[in-house]
């Protein structure tokens, strides 16, 4: 009786560690989802603002961009951006009627700040890119 | 007498053996309906998180455009409803509101606090946030809430949320 249950104890604390990593591995896979749908969601209105900015006005474009990247992801504390944030493109050159505008961000998870580091020592890098066409009508 | 007395030991022994295999199976069978369940439940949260997020985008962008008559003025009522219908197809019994009062505001209404919001219930608030660091024009969106819970008996263990804001520039008409 002794020995079933020296054994059960031992059972238990070899499946216990294991099935508490799977559990936070799984949720963990959920949360960089989340992150990615916030990331891509805030990288996707800033490219719909630069297209809305006065066409040929580059810098208002990037200004409009960078306001509502920053304000969005402000509202997911768990992305830490880095660098220089986000940046606009547009093709032809000048964010001008027509042209196709691309933003490209990237923003770290910050698992060390949460219970997953103990699944995931790192913390993810992930990145987004949008694109938004300025519509013909915008004018000059 | 001493055959039967072994008799007796056995299935008493095995009485034992039954009960404790009872209970072993009954406590692993709730836990590996409560780890199904909660799974199931999670998945479900997910998606109605990704969904309330797309949901506000489109809804801010609505609200960005303005309307015929007002080009230059945010349309934060018009925001609701496309919001409502993207999140539609995914709110299984819970209920979309606005705040009240909100329709007065000119300059709309944040979201109230969340644990204020009660259950089976999202709340979807369209504001301008104020002007700073030389900003101006913003139009915000937040849906907030505890949705329904599609496995019920698990609202009380897994009291999940939702709380996005997304924020975007409201439109520049050119003569």
């Amino acid at each position: 009786m002794r020995e079933d249950l020296g054994q059960a104890l031992i059972e238990t604390a070899v499946t216990l560690p294991v099935m508490l990593v799977l559990f936070l591995g799984f949720l963990a896979v959920g949360v960089v989802a989340e992150a990615l749908v916030d990331l891509n969601t805030a990288v996707y209105l800033a490219a719909a603002s630069a297209a809305a900015a006065p066409a040929g006005q580059a810098a208002t474009a990037r200004d409009y961009a960078t306001w509502t990247f920053d304000d969005t992801v402000a509202n997911f504390p768990e992305l830490q951006v880095g660098g220089t944030g986000i940046d606009c493109t547009s093709d032809p050159n000048g964010f001008g009627a027509g042209a196709q505008v691309t933003c490209v961000a990237s923003a770290e998870l910050r698992f060390d700040r949460t219970l997953f580091a103990i699944v995931v020592p790192t913390n993810p890098r992930l990145s987004a890119t949008a694109t938004a066409v300025i519509p013909e009508h915008r004018g000059a | 007498m001493p055959i039967g007395g072994a008799a007796r030991w056995t299935q008493a022994a095995a009485a034992t053996r039954r009960g404790q295999s009872t209970v072993e199976f009954a406590a692993v069978v709730m836990a590996f309906l409560l780890a199904l369940f909660g799974a199931v439940s999670a998945a479900f949260h997910s998606v109605q998180r990704a969904m309330a997020e797309t949901a506000a985008a489109t809804g801010v962008q609505v609200a960005a455009g303005g309307t015929p008559l007002s080009p230059g003025r945010p349309d934060l009522a018009g925001a609701v409803g496309p919001t409502e219908a993207v999140l539609q197809p995914v709110l299984w019994g819970t209920r979309v509101t606005v705040p009240e009062n909100w329709a007065t505001q000119p300059q709309g209404q944040p979201c109230a606090p969340l644990q204020n919001i009660p259950q089976d219930t999202l709340e979807v608030c369209v504001w301008l946030p104020p002007a700073g660091a030389g900003q101006t024009g913003m139009v915000a969106e937040t849906v907030r809430g505890h949705p329904a819970y599609v496995v019920p008996f698990l609202a009380g263990l897994l009291p999940w949320s939702i709380d996005v804001t997304v924020e975007t520039h409201e439109v520049s008409y050119q003569a």
